[in-house]
């Protein structure tokens, strides 16, 4: 297995190295980000969503609802495409690619990685070093 | 902003909509995105974008909706964004 890993930033917030439609994107870990279908693996900012859109690497667009932590609700367009991590010291694709959907997110909110992500990378294992203040993934 | 229980009574009827009109959006509107909301079929469109323009184009926009692929089905399931 080889591994990749990922130090906390000075704040306490993870930040992996993801290929997202062919684009590189740095993407906070956000563990509150989960769908019971699934599906969403991302939230990105309204800019960089567009960006893989106009760029053709979004498909089988749909209308889902999200929730937020105060309970509101609201209605965000998703699309599906193609994911990867990225080794952070090589810059080369690492471990399996996802199909998944990202939604479009809310404007001044990080794009962020959830668990769905997580959960389809087949024959993968995270390791987070509460001490050292890094997560690992290990991959095939 | 709608009340969250307004939007869950919205996601339901939405829901008891969609069992309803679904062999018809297959048999009718296969390859076009379609626009559920108000527990209605409000737009049939080539596009995704085009579907959310004719539902931005209602008296008034509803705030929740679902637009699908006509061959595909609507998630009506919630995902959390905390």
């Amino acid at each position: 297995m080889a591994r990749i890993s990922w130090r906390a930033t000075s704040a306490g917030a993870y930040w992996i190295d993801v290929v997202v439609g062919g684009l590189p994107l740095s993407l906070m870990v956000d563990t509150g980000l989960t769908d019971p279908q699934n599906q969403i693996g991302f939230a990105l900012e309204p800019a960089t969503y567009d960006q893989l859109k106009q760029g053709r690497q979004l498909s089988h667009f749909r209308a889902r609802v999200s929730r937020d932590a105060s309970g509101r609700y609201v209605t965000v367009e998703t699309g599906e495409t193609t994911a990867q991590l990225l080794d952070p010291t090589t810059r080369g694709h690492a471990g399996p690619i996802a199909h998944l959907f990202v939604s479009r997110g809310t404007p001044g909110v990080p794009g962020r990685v959830g668990v769905p992500f997580f959960h389809r990378l087949k024959g993968c294992r995270v390791e987070w070093d509460l001490d050292a203040h890094t997560m690992t993934i290990e991959y095939p | 902003m709608m009340s969250q229980t307004t939007f869950e009574q919205d996601i339901s009827r939405n829901r008891e909509a969609f069992a309803s009109l679904r062999e018809e959006i297959r048999r009718r509107h296969a390859g076009q995105y379609v626009a559920l909301a108000d527990g209605k079929l409000q737009a049939v469109a080539p596009s995704y974008d085009e579907a959310l323009a004719a539902l931005q184009r209602l008296p008034s926009m509803p705030e929740c909706y679902f637009i699908f692929e006509a061959d595909d089905e609507p998630i009506f399931d919630v995902f959390t964004d905390y």
